[in-house]
């Protein structure tokens, strides 16, 4: 249901039993791996657009801002809230931040803005009261969506 | 595992209630469960400690419950949601 507003569904909505997850996730649980794809069999992309995805360095992410927009499970059903801050710290696989988020949002992107463009650099994943977390596109992952993209 | 329903101030099951852990041992998955049409849910929780859980349904007014997760037991919990009033 992308761009959901309360009831209202601007591009409809998909659904799809096609999944893609790593083994890092499947085996190990890993925080490190907490990430997926649901793949869509309909060509629904064409229609809302894309968000792009980088791999960026370690001074790159710390002195960026971080957005996240989603759909928190407190805030009234099927409405999309957004946050922004300058993300705290990295890790090899892991991003670090306090935009505010809640249950329900994981799975977003976390993405920057460069230029008027938006690039997603980790995925939403975890809540915390000390910091909240995604996992960062590092290489292996970029080339993972790249090849479940297609 | 965490397993319970909502209900609301009659006792009627809540479809579509919002479920989320705030604050627990370990790292917390920023996800939602949402209770099915006889307002159950189950959180797929492993690690034992305590649980703190919040429930959000539009028309209720939001609740906030504790659980304690012992080893592989299985603890069920009810949510009683009043309704919004005004």
């Amino acid at each position: 249901m992308p761009g959901r507003d309360g009831t209202k569904l601007p591009y409809g909505s998909a659904t799809s039993t096609n999944f893609r997850t790593v083994n890092g996730w499947i085996n190990n649980g890993s925080e490190e791996y907490d990430y997926g794809a649901i793949i869509l069999a309909t060509d629904l992309g064409s229609t809302t657009g894309w968000l792009g995805f980088g791999v960026y360095d370690d001074a790159t992410l710390t002195s960026s801002v971080g957005n996240i927009s989603g759909y928190p499970g407190d805030k009234p059903s099927g409405t999309q809230w957004y946050a922004a801050r300058t993300i705290a710290s990295v890790a090899a696989r892991k991003v670090f931040y306090d935009i505010d988020t809640a249950g329900g949002q994981s799975g977003s992107a976390v993405y920057r803005i460069v230029s008027g463009n938006r690039y997603a650099v980790a995925v939403h994943a975890y809540g915390g009261s000390v910091t909240n977390s995604g996992t960062r596109i590092v290489q292996p992952v970029y080339d993972n969506m790249l090849a479940w993209r297609t | 595992m965490i397993q319970g329903e909502v209900v609301d101030d009659r006792g009627r099951p809540v479809p579509d209630a919002r479920v989320m852990v705030v604050s627990g041992p370990g790292p917390l998955a920023d996800v939602a469960m949402l209770t099915d049409g006889d307002g159950r849910f189950t959180l797929g929780l492993d690690q034992a400690g305590h649980y703190q859980l919040a429930v959000h349904a539009d028309g209720h007014e939001s609740a906030s419950v504790s659980v304690h997760l012992s080893g592989d037991q299985a603890d069920t919990v009810r949510v009683r949601l009043a309704p919004v009033l005004g």
